[in-house]
Formats: structure tokens, sequence, C-alpha cells
């Protein structure tokens, strides 16, 4: 029997709004919350913000193997409740999980890791981003939507169904995207360290498997700043099963939220963005032999050295056969993505744990289209 | 008194035609808004594959059995082996983790899976068991 899929342009369904819902709801094209109806017209609206031709595509997103195309991206964008003037961010959005680099077949993991996005930029006053208090809380439509627009276009178009496709054993809701507070920052924003021009709007997807606790960094110096955010940071790699992301590589990139505050304090004696990365690389550290202990209850047991040996570990985790040295939990200082943002004056901060070769973060630029200004005029008016 | 009876006739109407028309002012339904809809769903771009014949027996064939390393496939796999020796005349087991050990571990990659299969053929099994147990 043969089966004929949709083409993604005919009308699948005409009905009042809660008939729509229940349809999408059991179709399971929804995420359970009601959804805005994709009309024709709602879809071409999100269409003006690209010069992109509605039939292009960013890829195939694995495991449905179904195209993300310019058309699909705007449907689930209307779907998800967002405003015609995202569409360049939920292309970017697309352009990242489609991207080989990011591991998009991986996000089934029983694990249930979640992706973050991170955005910077112009983008984020132009289209009102919350960047302060409350950051990761729905409210903001910006924040919220775009968030919610990730997790429905990996269900719709990728294909990830909880106990299909996506066999997390808890799974977690979608996040809210984190707008990053570039004006009260000491340091470059996240999109230059990831190699973006200052002034280029990005963004950036990364897996959370873990998030700890918000903490506040305690400390009358930096340093003691410094070493309390290590110490939690070493609490969420080694979590778990966190130690084995090490093998999970070549790369991998946890990361650290810190409120303007906090950033302050630590900048004001001096530290780069570079310097804290340094410094969580020299002292997020655990002995040889408890790594070897974590390592070997994992799935290909094996010590340390036996993992440098093979090439999966680089050379400096076996400097030595003496158990007690002090080996890092990341393979490289820059794997440490720093951000910053939250509620400007007070002290929190927080580590996530990252999935290694399942969802690495990926950035890409968010490309506007050629009259965006005038567009922003018009929608300012 | 005329005009009384005018004024009582009045008052009677118009207190028929409230009562008659209060409902439909007061129960006055909310326009009904339909919508026509797009499918949310991506195109399916898939090439068409040939699925390889099924052997009917077997008997005499070559089985492999595959695991990833996740924890206790080999368990899983093992007791296929011994059941199958078991039950089936001149079959051949052969274990991919002890002949291509560079193949037990997650693929990682879609291309990686594709060498490791390229791999696993080269041994011309009939059948490939595998085991991803979490």
């Amino acid at each position: 029997m043969e089966t004929v899929e949709p083409t993604g342009r005919e009308i699948v369904f005409e009905g009042t709004f809660e008939q729509v819902n229940e349809y999408f709801y059991k179709k399971q094209w929804s995420d359970g919350l009601p959804i805005v109806p994709p009309t024709v017209e709602k879809v071409k609206e999100f269409l003006k913000y690209t010069d992109r031709s509605s039939d292009d595509t960013v890829g195939v997103l694995l495991p449905a193997r179904r195209e993300a195309s310019i058309w699909s991206i705007a449907v689930n964008g209307v779907m998800a409740g967002c405003r015609p003037e995202y569409m360049p961010v939920l292309i970017a959005v697309a352009e990242a999980i489609a991207d080989p680099n990011f591991g998009l077949e991986h996000a089934g993991s029983t694990s249930g890791w979640e992706p973050m996005i991170i955005i910077n930029g112009p983008i984020i006053q132009d289209l009102g981003f919350n960047t302060g208090v409350g950051v990761l809380r729905v409210g903001n439509q910006a924040n919220t939507s775009i968030g919610r627009f990730l997790r429905l276009f990996m269900r719709n178009v990728a294909g990830y169904l909880p106990g299909i496709a996506d066999q997390a054993s808890f799974g977690r809701t979608f996040f809210v995207a984190l707008a990053e507070a570039e004006g009260a920052s000491p340091w470059e924003p996240l999109s230059v360290s990831r190699g973006f021009k200052r002034g280029t709007s990005t963004v950036t997807v990364n897996s959370v498997i873990h998030m700890g606790y918000h903490f506040s960094a305690m400390g009358k110096t930096s340093e003691e700043m410094l070493q309390f955010v290590s110490d939690q940071m070493k609490s969420v790699l080694t979590s778990g099963t966190g130690a084995l992301i090490l093998t999970f590589g070549p790369k991998m990139t946890p990361q650290l939220v810190l409120t303007p505050v906090v950033a302050k304090k630590i900048a004001e004696r001096g530290y780069s963005k570079k310097d804290v990365q340094q410094y969580l690389y020299d002292h997020t550290k655990i002995s040889a032999s408890e790594l070897d202990r974590l390592l070997l209850m994992g799935m290909t047991p094996k010590s340390t050295c036996e993992f440098v040996k093979e090439g999966k570990l680089p050379a400096h985790f076996c400097e030595s056969s003496d158990p007690q040295r002090l080996v890092p939990l990341v393979h490289s200082p820059d794997e440490f993505l720093i951000v910053v943002g939250g509620d400007l004056m007070r002290n929190r901060s927080f580590a996530t744990q990252q999935c290694g070769w399942q969802g690495l973060a990926t950035t890409k630029e968010i490309k506007l289209p050629a009259n965006w200004n005038k567009l922003m005029a018009e929608i300012r008016k | 008194m005329k005009c009384r009876g005018l004024v009582k006739n009045f008052l009677v109407w118009a207190i028929l035609t409230g009562l008659f028309a209060m409902p439909t002012v007061s129960f006055a339904k909310e326009e009904i808004k339909e919508w026509e809809l797009v499918n949310p769903e991506g195109t399916v771009k898939i090439d068409p594959i040939k699925i390889n014949v099924h052997p009917s027996t077997l008997q005499g064939k070559t089985v492999m059995l595959r695991w990833n390393a996740k924890h206790n496939g080999d368990q899983f796999l093992n007791r296929v082996a011994e059941l199958l020796s078991e039950q089936v005349k001149d079959i051949k087991i052969v274990k991919a983790w002890e002949v291509i050990p560079e193949t037990n571990i997650i693929s990682q990659s879609p291309e990686r899976s594709k060498e490791f299969a390229k791999k696993i053929a080269a041994f011309k099994p009939d059948l490939v068991i595998g085991s991803q147990a979490d």
C-alpha cells in the first residue's frame, strides 16, 4: 500500500478554533497547549520577514527525514504564537539544529536533554526580548514563543514524538530562549566568543542535559567567587554520569550563566572572559582515580589512560600514572560557554552540563531581510 | 376609559414581546470563525531502498550479533546466541564485538553508521541482530 505524504502546502483541516485544536492534538501536531491556527494568510505574514523563497530548505531533519523548509518554519512559528517579525530568528534556529555539527539525530536520547537557545545582537532590542529578571520564565512573547517553536518544530518536522523517536524517560519542557544582557556585561557577548563580529545578531543552540542549582557565588574577592563558581561547575559536570560526557567528544560545551552583578564583580579585578574560562579549566578538576571510577562504570569501561591511548581523550589526561593527579572535566578551556543575563542586581548564577556530540553548541547568524528597518518602522508606528 | 384600554393593550403587547424576544437577545451566540489550515509537517525526503529477501530458514546460515556497548546488550545477545545454537541446525554465530571490536560503540553519526554497516556486511551475514540496550 502506497502512503501519500503531505507536501506541506495543502489545506489539512477546516473548522472552529476548538475543532482545530482538537484535530491538531489528535494528529500529535501540538504540544498539548492550544496552538495558533496556521492559515495560509498567517504563514504568508511570516514570509514577509525573510528574503528567502518559501521553498528553500535549511536541511533535512532526522530522524523523520523531513525537509526543514522556510514554509514549514513559518507554519510552526505561527502555531507557537510567534510574531511574524520573529521569522529571521526562527530560520536561524532551524539552521542550527539542521547543522550536522549539532547532532539532532541524538535528540531522542533517554536522558531527555533539551536544547537551549541563546540570543545575541541588536535583534534583542529590535524584538523586545527579556534579558533581565526571570529571563528563563514564560511571559515575554519573544523569549517564550521562540522557545516553544523549537520543541514544536522538533516534533512536527524532525519527528520527535514521545515514545516514538523521543525516548526521553522523563524529558522536560522547552526552555524559554535566553537573550544575553550584552549592555550589562563587562565582557564580549557569546556571539563574539563564538567567532562572530560584535554587532552581529546570532542564535546559539546548545543541549542541556543537567542544570545545576541557581547559586549565589559567595566570596568577597573575585578569586573567592570564582572558586565558588568552579565548585558549582564541578558539581554539575560530575553529577550522575556527567563525567562520561568527556568521552562523548571530541568536544563538549557546558554553560555558565552569570547575572551582570556577578560578572562585573569577577571582572573588576581584571578577569576577562578567557581568564574565567582558564580559571574554570584549572580549578574544576577531580582526581584521576575518581575519573577512572566514573569511566569504568560507563558503556565502554576503560580507564582515563586507556581512553587517552585510543585517542578519545587528550594526552594531558594521562601525564602520569599517579591516581591522585588532578584531571580537568573538559577537554580545553574554550569549551566553557559563558553568558551574562538575568536579574541585573542579584547574585545568582547557574551551570549546565551539555551532552557532547548530542546537541553540541551551534551558532548561526540571524539574517535579516533587506527591508528590515522599514518593516520594523511599520511595526513601531 | 378608552385610553386606559389602549394603554393596557400596549403594555400587554410589550410584555409579551419582551418575553419572546429576551431569550434571543440574552443568549445571542458568538459568531464562530472557521479556519483553513496547512500542514505543520515538512515534506519527507527519503530515497527508496531495496529490502533484502528474508531467509526462509536460518539452517546453515550466518547470523551476526551487533552490540553498541550499551550496558547489558552483550548479555542479551549472548543469550540469543545460545538459543539460536540450540534450536537451529548448522547455524554460524558471529559476534561483531569480538571480530570487529571497533564497531562496538555508539556510531555517533549516520556516516559512521554506514562505515560500521560495511564492516559488518564484509562478513556476509544472512541476518544481523542488533542490541541497543539501555
